[in-house]
């Protein structure tokens, strides 16, 4: 990282340092996911960005190959379609809604006790890392979800499901070496501000 | 035998007979009711509708939520379960089974219609959005985390439809059904609820004190597992009960300050309390009769006739007091007030009756234990009191009498002052009653706990969703008719949310699709969504599928299913047609939609109606508006503060209207009696009448259905005391003191009700102290002038 780059960086996070984030808890990255659906020829790929502030929130930026954006924000999930759009709440119902955000913080931020509410976890015996295998305690959720694993060295690497539908994701995670747009911090701030780049 | 000798023995038969009729009553199962729509006036609906509205009001008023919140989740459900416990073992309450119905996806019927059941706002986009909206949303939903929860596969609804559908239309206040209760996670704190229903309906006070002890109950046994688990519970049924309590309390409290008041005053005037004696048994034979006669009439007492009837203490204590201060040997007595008890009483009963002929349930309680009671009392004076031997009745003191005697001789010495404060006190009525505006506030009928209130605030913070205060009924001949109405009105309710009148409105129409609007989806989605070239073909070539999937889909769009009204299994309560209002549940456990519209949709031979409820109605007047507009004799805004306030309202105007014809009467009959003397001796009443309403008016409240009951009690106290002052004869000074000592009592006794938690009670308090305070006043200040000098005196 460039010195500015870490000057700013620092004085950044020194800004939000009132809402509990620190230096070493933000993670911001790069994502590619691949769904695989059996109707389709071939998997449907997605690119994008996230941000993650743990206790403040999660950004999830789909750049390719169309953009949306999602985040949870005080433990309510919103999504736009760009980023001059006003953020809205998705057609979710509020408890579905609650459940997938806490669900989406807890794995990336390997919070095994949030995720101990809803999953039974299962330890996977991987080389050079660490696995979890997640299976729903609610019927609900594993109507829809029958497992989900996470996999990583040190934070999470790479997350993937299976739908009830038969659809498979994965996603691999990718930290990135620099700071993350000033803006996406700052959309993560209970206080609302819309822009993102 | 003489009238003069006194009939004790009648006095006795009547006081068994009395006592007899009041007890077979209560054997027999004579209740005491609480709930203030018991009140009043039969609804001009039809009876079937009224019966779906109280069907509606009654599931409100029976329901109650109990919540529990902790730290920590095992605690909280420890605590559930012991409450769930405690509810399911009473045969007060019954815990509903609340589930979600996540089976109806799976439902054969809904899933063959599934194409055709569009969203609201679907169906706006479908004739708005351009080509990209759609295959754009139809990829976003592959890519986004919504594909983790969505209900339904891509194959079989590409664009997301029938899940927007599914999600939309089902209730979702962020609780999950999960161990013993409904939980929900909300700042830290695990919270679970439990939604309870009385089994015991009604607002008796007997059912009240039940369901309290069992909520009480639940909540001890939650805390004695759960130490640390916070426990809220909110309900109407908790707000009857301390209103109910409140009212017993305060009734006690008025009967015992009065009956002290009365004790001390006696003391006073008599100088011993033995007269004590004589008069309970007045004020006794007077409550018996009243409540006997009453029970006999109704199948219930409700209290405000009870609250109203112990108010009546005021008049029959005068009756009493009149005896006691005569002169002359005890069967003699009766000579000197004799005909101030009968016209008192027949003035007094007439303006009751009238209330009777009012129309209204709770008037003729009113009036019947107020006529009945009154009687008792009068004919304790007439039979019992004459036969005491002299020795058990005392005599006025003697300083007393020269006292009230300085009054009475003090005629024709003041009579500018007298109509100084008649000027005064006319022109500030006049200018006041210009100012007066009449209003209802049904809610100043009851007292109120604040704790209550801000713990039903707090709960239902929590839990969210909609009241059951205000609620649209659509109604028609069969549940197609309904959907189609209930579809009508939405727009309006659209508009009524974006100008702010609502916040937001639920309803089974979310769901419910009338065969019609399935019809019309079907034509909406070939015209803008499966069109050649359209969204459904540029997403097949956006993703690489076959085009055999686009005319599969086609396909299965043109051959999907209408699915008639009765195919959704709607889990309806039954109205009985020859019973109005006496509803039975049938097992519709079974039932898709059972779990989630329960209490939604009832159902008659010939008739179907469906409730939206609405929450947060912010500008009742402006929705009242919207829905004359619409103007459909089926679809009918139930407001039950609304409607209680209105139905008052009417009562008012019955009751005034009736007692103005009264009045007239009894302006006549004065006039035929005592000539151009009426004058005099309706001057303190109707001018105390007319300055407590100037006093309203110029304090700026509304003239309700209490006030006016108020203002009858003082109108039939003031012309008592015109009246025994009038035909007092040569015992003037006598009847001075006993008017004095009884209006002194009647303003104790009212003061203490001033002081009522009771907003309605405490303005009758308030106005009858003031008013006989007046009316007393103007009373003395009319005998110094001479102008209530009778012919006999002369």
């Amino acid at each position: 990282m460039k010195p500015v780059c870490q000057l700013l960086w620092a004085l950044l996070l020194a800004a939000i340092g009132s809402a509990g984030a620190s230096p070493e808890a933000v993670e911001y990255g790069r994502f590619e996911q691949s769904r695989q659906i059996a109707l389709l020829p071939q998997p449907l790929l997605s690119t994008g960005r996230y941000l993650l502030v743990p206790g403040q929130g999660l950004l999830w930026v789909v750049e390719s190959p169309l953009h949306s954006e999602m985040r949870i924000r005080e433990g309510q999930l919103q999504e736009r379609n760009a980023a001059d759009q006003p953020w809205s709440a998705p057609l979710l119902g509020q408890s579905e809604s609650a459940v997938l955000g806490r669900l989406m913080m807890a794995m990336l931020a390997q919070d095994q006790q949030a995720l101990a509410e809803y999953f039974d976890l299962n330890e996977l015996s991987v080389e050079g890392g660490w696995a979890l295998r997640l299976v729903p305690r609610l019927p609900a959720v594993a109507e829809r979800i029958p497992e989900l694993v996470v996999r990583g060295t040190q934070g999470p690497e790479e997350l993937s499901w299976l739908d009830a539908d038969g659809a498979q994701t994965h996603i691999v995670l990718s930290p990135l070496d620099q700071a993350p747009p000033s803006q996406w911090l700052a959309s993560l701030q209970p206080e609302p501000s819309e822009a993102v780049d | 035998m003489s009238t003069r000798a006194g009939r004790p023995v009648w006095w006795g038969l009547t006081v068994l007979a009395a006592a007899s009729v009041l007890a077979w009553r209560m054997v027999t199962g004579l209740s005491i009711q609480t709930d203030i729509r018991a009140l009043l006036p039969a609804s001009d609906r039809p009876p079937l509708l009224q019966a779906f509205v109280n069907r509606l009001q009654d599931q409100a008023m029976t329901r109650s939520i109990f919540l529990l919140g902790g730290l920590d989740r095992s605690a909280v459900e420890r605590a559930a379960v012991a409450a769930r416990e405690v509810f399911n073992q009473s045969a007060v309450f019954r815990v509903e089974d609340v589930e979600k119905p996540g089976s109806l996806a799976a439902n054969a019927a809904v899933t063959s219609a599934a194409p055709l059941l569009l969203a609201a706002d679907d169906r706006e986009a479908l004739l708005l959005q351009p080509t990209d909206f759609w295959v754009e949303r139809a990829q976003r939903r592959l890519l986004g985390w919504g594909a983790m929860t969505s209900r339904t596969g891509f194959a079989e609804d590409p664009f997301g439809l029938f899940d927007r559908y599914l999600r939309q239309g089902l209730p979702d206040t962020g609780f999950e059904v999960r161990g013993p209760c409904l939980q929900k996670q909300l700042e830290g704190r695990y919270w679970c609820l439990l939604i309870v229903n009385a089994q015991q309906g009604g607002f008796g006070l007997e059912p009240l004190k039940r369901q309290r002890e069992v909520l009480d109950a639940a909540l001890e046994a939650a805390k004695a597992v759960a130490p640390g688990v916070k426990v809220l519970d909110a309900g109407v049924s908790r707000h009857a009960d301390y209103a109910a309590r409140a009212s017993q309390h305060e009734m006690s409290r008025i009967s015992a300050v009065s009956l002290l008041a009365i004790a001390l005053l006696a003391l006073l005037m008599l100088g011993s309390l033995r007269p004590l004696l004589w008069v309970s048994a007045v004020l006794g034979t007077g409550a018996l009769c009243g409540l006997a006669v009453c029970s006999l009439f109704f199948g219930e007492l409700h209290l405000v006739a009870l609250v109203f009837g112990t108010t009546l203490i005021g008049i029959a204590v005068d009756y009493a007091f009149h005896f006691l201060t005569a002169s002359g040997a005890p069967g003699r007595r009766l000579i000197h007030i004799e005909s101030g008890l009968f016209w008192g009483y027949v003035t007094t009963a007439t303006a009751f009756m009238a209330l009777g002929f009012a129309g209204i349930p709770a008037l003729r309680q009113v009036a019947i234990t107020s006529v009945a009671g009154l009687a008792g009392a009068l004919l304790a004076v007439r039979w019992l009191l004459p036969a005491l031997p002299a020795a058990w009745l005392a005599s006025p003191r003697p300083t007393l009498l020269a006292w009230a005697g300085r009054i009475e001789r003090g005629r024709r010495r003041s009579g500018a002052f007298l109509l100084l404060v008649l000027v005064v006190l006319i022109g500030g009525g006049v200018t006041g009653v210009a100012k007066l505006k009449s209003g209802e506030n049904v809610r100043a009928l009851h007292p109120v706990d604040p704790a209550l209130l801000a713990r039903d605030g707090k709960a239902r913070g929590i839990v969210g969703g909609v009241d059951a205060a205000q609620s649209i009924l659509v109604h028609d001949a069969d549940p197609e008719l309904v959907l189609r109405q209930a579809e009508r009105i939405q727009p309006v309710l659209a508009a009524a949310a974006r100008a702010g009148e609502i916040r937001e409105w639920m309803s089974p129409q979310t769901l419910l699709v009338s065969q019609a609007r399935q019809a019309e989806n079907r034509r909406l989605l070939q015209a803008h969504l499966l069109q050649p070239g359209g969204p459904l073909d540029r997403l097949q070539q956006a993703l690489a599928l076959p085009a055999t999937w686009a005319d599969a889909y086609r396909q299965r769009v043109a051959s999907a299913e209408v699915m008639p009204a009765s195919a959704w299994e709607l889990p309806s309560t039954h109205i009985e047609p020859d019973l109005p209002g006496i509803a039975t549940a049938p097992d519709t456990a079974q039932t898709v939609f059972a779990r989630a519209w329960s209490g939604w949709w009832y159902d008659a031979p010939g008739e179907s109606a469906m409730v939206i409820r609405l929450g947060g109605v912010s500008n009742p007047d402006a929705l009242h508006q919207r829905i004359e507009r619409f103007a459909s004799p089926d679809v009918l805004l139930v407001d039950g503060v609304a409607d209680a306030s209105a139905a008052l309202a009417h009562t008012r105007a019955s009751a005034l209207r009736a007692l103005l014809v009264v009045g007239v009467l009894i302006g006549v009959v004065f006039l035929g009696k005592f000539g151009l003397q009426m004058l005099a001796l309706l001057t303190p009443s109707a001018v105390a009448v007319l300055s407590v309403l100037g006093l309203l008016g110029w304090t700026g409240q509304s003239f309700g259905l209490f006030h006016l009951l108020s203002l009858l009690l003082v109108a039939g106290m003031s012309i008592d005391y015109a009246l025994f002052l009038h035909e007092a004869g040569a015992e003037a000074d006598r009847s001075t003191l006993a008017i004095v000592v009884s209006g002194l009592t009647t303003i104790a006794a009212f003061g203490m009700l001033g002081l009522s938690a009771t907003p309605a009670l405490a303005a009758m308090g308030q106005i009858v102290g003031l008013g006989v305070a007046t009316s007393l006043l103007l009373s003395l200040l009319l005998l110094r002038s001479g102008w209530l000098e009778s012919p006999t005196y002369v």
